[in-house]
């Protein structure tokens, strides 16, 4: 069976990657900013959390661009990505958990 | 006065409160530049609150210049304008009418009653929010607008403030 293939790799020059990959990247840059602000007026481990899941997130293109620009071979691209999505869900996991802190930092206050 | 100084003055007569990234910004100007000409211009004034840095023309005093601060922040400025509709409010109701997280409201009360902007009467138990000035903040209310990066990073604390605060 032929697997299913659309798009191209960033290397052979194909335009749609490029236009994706640099998308993904300037919409990361935005969410991740928008993370460490909300972390820098919150400042508790629930928030550092989800603005390093989001971090992981934006390194996602940037590998990919590496990989387009032959610093990062393909092998090693594919499997930064995997580890990056695995990083992402753990801290993102990790938030949830510490997210009860925010509760009990509430409920001493006598809210 | 250089032009470039004279530039950044008018900016700031013109945008209270505004920030130091806005100033580089709006004016296309570098960094080392405009650090350089506010460091010269005496009739300006700086006020940092909860991290950041605003400018002011000396026409403000300091009430006005933290007040000003706060009305260029979205959900600060929800609370404020909740206030003047209103008069008074109970931090519970005031949660409600503006759909934020509890922990959303009491981090910008903090800095709203430390500045003496907002007053938390205590009565029978209970909490009475109030503004300290009333009329005066309703005249600076329409002296400045949040802009968009500002209200961009203020919605997104508040969406993480209330999912991390939900069951």
């Amino acid at each position: 069976m032929k697997p299913l293939s659309i798009g191209g790799h960033l290397g052979a020059g194909s335009v749609d990657i490029v236009a994706v990959v640099v998308l993904s990247a300037v919409a990361g840059a935005v969410l991740c900013g928008l993370a460490l602000a909300a972390y820098r007026q919150r400042g508790t481990r629930a928030y550092l959390l989800i603005a390093l899941a989001l971090s992981a997130l934006f390194a996602r293109p940037l590998i990919a661009l590496l990989s387009g620009f032959s610093v990062v071979s393909a092998p090693t691209h594919h499997f930064l990505e995997h580890a990056l999505d695995t990083l992402f869900v753990v801290l993102v996991l990790g938030a949830v958990y510490y997210a009860r802190t925010v509760e009990k930092r509430l409920d001493e206050e006598g809210q | 006065m250089s032009d470039t100084r004279a530039r950044i003055y008018r900016h700031i007569e013109s945008n209270p409160g505004v920030h130091f990234r806005e100033l580089t910004r709006a004016l296309d100007l570098a960094t080392g530049q405009v650090q350089y000409h506010l460091a010269r211009l005496d009739r300006v004034n700086s006020e940092s609150v909860n991290g950041r840095t605003h400018y002011y023309t000396s026409s403000f005093d300091a009430w006005e210049r933290h007040a000003i601060a706060f009305l260029r922040r979205e959900t600060a400025r929800d609370i404020l304008v909740t206030l003047i509709e209103r008069g008074t409010a109970h931090p519970g109701e005031m949660a409600d009418h503006l759909d934020i997280a509890r922990s959303t409201l009491e981090h910008h009360l903090n800095g709203l009653v430390e500045y003496d902007i907002v007053e938390k009467r205590r009565d029978s138990g209970r909490v009475t929010l109030a503004l300290c000035r009333p009329d005066l903040t309703v005249e600076l209310l329409a002296a400045v607008d949040p802009t968009a990066p500002d209200r961009l990073s203020d919605r997104f604390t508040r969406l993480l403030d209330r999912l991390f605060e939900s069951e």
